[in-house]
């Protein structure tokens, strides 16, 4: 079922919203990585930021190049047609889309959230030993620490879920343009209107 | 005490709260289209709605009264006195474990997320599980962290004595 105008319109705001929102959280959360000293969940995040971006720009040309498409043409050759766009921009763009996806997956596994809590754990069984040496001033900044820790390993849960938000968002905007593919088990890629046989994303490349 | 700065903090709120409405919109957006193509998915629609908002009021009735306080031990202890405090944190943890029940119980087929108002449904969803996630965030940052172990109420600071009394150990 291809969206209205207005519906389309009124999700496209809502992405962008949830874009912006995730810019800000992520923002704030690498603030807050490096005030904890948390370099290899920082790079991390960094990456996961960019795989974010990176699918976004991604649906953005995959976006324009259904607009070159025109309106005219039917949900059940639109597909196709996008496949069909010269110099293979249509195929690729859908395919960067897919992979986008992908690599946020794999973004996500990359920082390691437990590695925080760890952290946070580490901090908050020191602050005895600190109190027990009479040092109030290491105990008051080790309880915190663990506070801000315990923080980031929220933000983090958010953000994984914001980025997922945001790649529903992107499929509800393309499927509402009449636009349907995906990866084939041997990820071969695949599409309504491709008239290969249904085996042939099982044949080993 | 806080952990960030005012600025820091307004802005958190003001996002929390902004990000509260815009979800609220969204679930308006698909109201129809749900309840003519998806019935089912639009009740759940409704029933995680109506947790997401019992949730959010107890969590601002939590950090209003926290925030501005140095916690230490003694007034976390005076806050968890206040009958209505004590309430809403149970509400809060209530409604948190609601929504997380509700959302595991549900996902969608691949050919229904063919259908771009069950992706946007989806899309609605992880923003609920996001506020939640960002709502411990700020607990964290007012020094709050409290959880319902056996029906009991429980949280960081709390005295000894009361835990062991309260749970039974």
């Amino acid at each position: 079922m291809i969206l209205s105008s207005t519906q389309t319109k009124r999700f496209g705001a809502d992405l962008n919203r949830q874009l912006a929102s995730f810019a800000r959280s992520a923002s704030q959360l690498q603030r807050d990585l490096r005030h904890l000293k948390q370099n290899d969940v920082l790079e991390g995040l960094t990456k996961f930021v960019a795989a974010v971006n990176s699918r976004q720009e991604a649906f953005s040309t995959l976006m324009s190049l259904n607009a070159a498409i025109g309106s005219n043409v039917s949900e059940a050759e639109r597909t196709k047609a996008l496949i069909d766009l010269s110099d293979h921009k249509g195929g690729s763009a859908a395919y960067d889309f897919l992979e986008g996806e992908t690599a946020i997956k794999k973004a996500v596994e990359g920082f390691d959230g437990n590695r925080v809590l760890l952290s946070r754990a580490a901090s908050y069984s020191q602050v005895k030993a600190a109190e027990d040496a009479g040092d109030k001033a290491l105990a008051k900044k080790l309880e915190e620490n663990s506070w801000l820790f315990a923080g980031a390993h929220h933000a983090l849960e958010s953000l994984s879920r914001q980025a997922e938000s945001i790649a529903s968002a992107q499929w509800a905007i393309v499927h509402g343009q009449g636009l349907h593919f995906w990866q084939g088990r041997q990820k071969w890629f695949r599409y309504v209107g491709d008239d290969r046989p249904a085996t042939y994303d099982c044949v080993a490349s | 005490m806080m952990l960030c700065s005012r600025t820091v903090w307004l802005r958190l709120s003001a996002d929390l709260k902004s990000r509260q409405s815009q979800i609220d919109r969204l679930s308006v957006s698909l109201e129809e289209p749900l309840r003519i193509h998806h019935p089912e998915l639009q009740l759940k629609m409704h029933r995680l709605m109506h947790l997401v908002r019992a949730s959010a009021t107890a969590f601002q009735l939590l950090v209003d009264r926290a925030h501005p306080l140095k916690l230490d031990d003694d007034n976390i202890q005076a806050l968890f006195a206040q009958p209505d405090f004590a309430d809403a944190a149970r509400a809060y943890d209530a409604s948190r474990a609601a929504i997380t029940h509700e959302l595991q119980l549900w996902e969608p087929s691949e050919s229904a997320k063919c259908d771009a108002h069950v992706e946007m449904a989806l899309s609605l969803f992880r923003q609920c599980e996001a506020l939640e996630s960002d709502q411990a965030r700020a607990l964290s940052l007012c020094q709050l962290q409290l959880w319902v172990w056996d029906g009991v109420l429980h949280y960081t600071g709390e005295p000894a004595d009361a835990t062991s009394s309260e749970t039974g150990a």
